[in-house]
């Protein structure tokens, strides 16, 4: 949906509103988590002994698939199964932090770079293997975190969806590399989170975001695991505080 | 003189090699023809397979590829092919 800038209280200051309809949403994790009440209109993948399920794909696809891809193409899969092919929005902060880690530390050992890895862990690879493992000619963008984190990609989303009905939000990021955790925020689970997300007012539960600029209270929880686990615990709205602004979500009913 | 045994045990040698290298779950030896293309059909290996393996030859038999060379399909086209390669290249180096 197109965004809204309202001229928030201070001079110059600019509130962003976004509102989408929320057509499916698909998560996995790494963690065994009690299904007593999660968010509707969507689902959680099983657990799987820990690793998200991709019987989906051929052997020579799924081989080379990391915890983190195999997360992110097996949530992005169900929702496609669910809405059809779209153009798509793949973000995360860190991506696939414990392979370019490894390669560092293989580097640094003077030992050659395996090509595959090499090829897998730049940033957009998730969301290629997904594109073609669906067969979708469909555009897609990969986004890193930026100031605004998990947020960013809705503001993505919002963009695609003036020229598109639909656009696929995937989301997912893992544990980092312990050499990180002094120096960033850290997800203490391997998830992936994705969402079909229209124009709002279309039929379906609405999700709202409001941004206000503002200097965030800093923290070292990773502002969008909160974000998954407000889905796990049926929670309807929050308040995300980041660096250079807050944003507000709810999800409300049609 | 290459003796027929020696070929056989590099051969299955190589299969389980390309089999841990590049993740080809519940495949084993057997499955893999000594004569069948590896790339183009066959066992249907990709350019970052060939990369891949190449690396891991330069580990486990310290040869270098010259990516230069024509002749590199040729010692890429097969299992067998591959085997021949790497013996001769260790004739070389002995």
């Amino acid at each position: 949906m197109k965004p809204v800038h309202t001229p928030a209280a201070e001079s110059g200051i600019h509130e962003t509103h976004l509102s989408f309809t929320l057509q499916h949403w698909c998560l996995w994790q790494s963690e065994e988590t009690p299904l007593t009440d999660h968010w509707p209109g969507g689902e959680v993948l099983p657990y799987n002994g820990g690793s998200a399920d991709v019987g989906f794909l051929p052997m020579m696809q799924s081989r080379r698939l990391s915890p983190l891809a195999r997360a992110a193409c097996a949530v992005a899969h169900h929702c496609r199964q669910q809405s059809g092919d779209m153009p798509s929005v793949f973000f995360s902060c860190h991506g696939e932090s414990q392979y370019y880690f490894e390669m560092l530390d293989g580097i640094a050992a003077r030992e050659d770079v395996s090509p595959s890895r090499f090829s897998l862990c730049v940033h957009n690879a998730i969301a290629g293997l997904s594109s073609l493992h669906s067969t979708s000619f469909q555009p897609y963008v990969s986004l890193s975190g930026g100031t605004e984190g998990l947020f960013a990609a809705f503001l993505e989303a919002a963009g695609l969806l003036l020229e598109a009905p639909q656009v696929l939000v995937v989301c997912y990021e893992q544990p980092l590399p312990e050499a990180y955790r002094a120096y960033l925020a850290t997800s203490k689970t391997t998830w992936a989170l994705a969402m079909v997300l229209s124009r709002a007012g279309n039929f379906g539960h609405q999700l709202r975001l409001t941004r206000k600029p503002g200097k965030g209270l800093s923290t070292t929880e990773d502002s969008s695991q909160s974000l998954v686990q407000a889905i796990l615990e049926n929670r309807r709205s929050s308040l995300c505080h980041l660096d250079r602004s807050v944003w507000q979500w709810s999800l409300d009913d049609v | 003189m290459i003796d027929r045994r020696s070929m056989k045990n590099i051969e299955v040698e190589l299969k389980q090699l390309i089999i841990d290298t590049l993740e080809l779950q519940g495949i084993s030896p057997l499955d893999i023809a000594s004569e069948a293309p590896l790339f183009d059909g066959g066992l249907g290996l990709d350019s970052i397979d060939a990369l891949e393996i190449g690396l891991a030859l330069k580990k486990k038999y310290d040869i270098h590829i010259d990516t230069d060379s024509t002749e590199i399909f040729n010692y890429f086209a097969s299992i067998k092919n591959l085997s021949r390669f790497v013996i001769s290249q260790q004739q070389i180096t002995s």
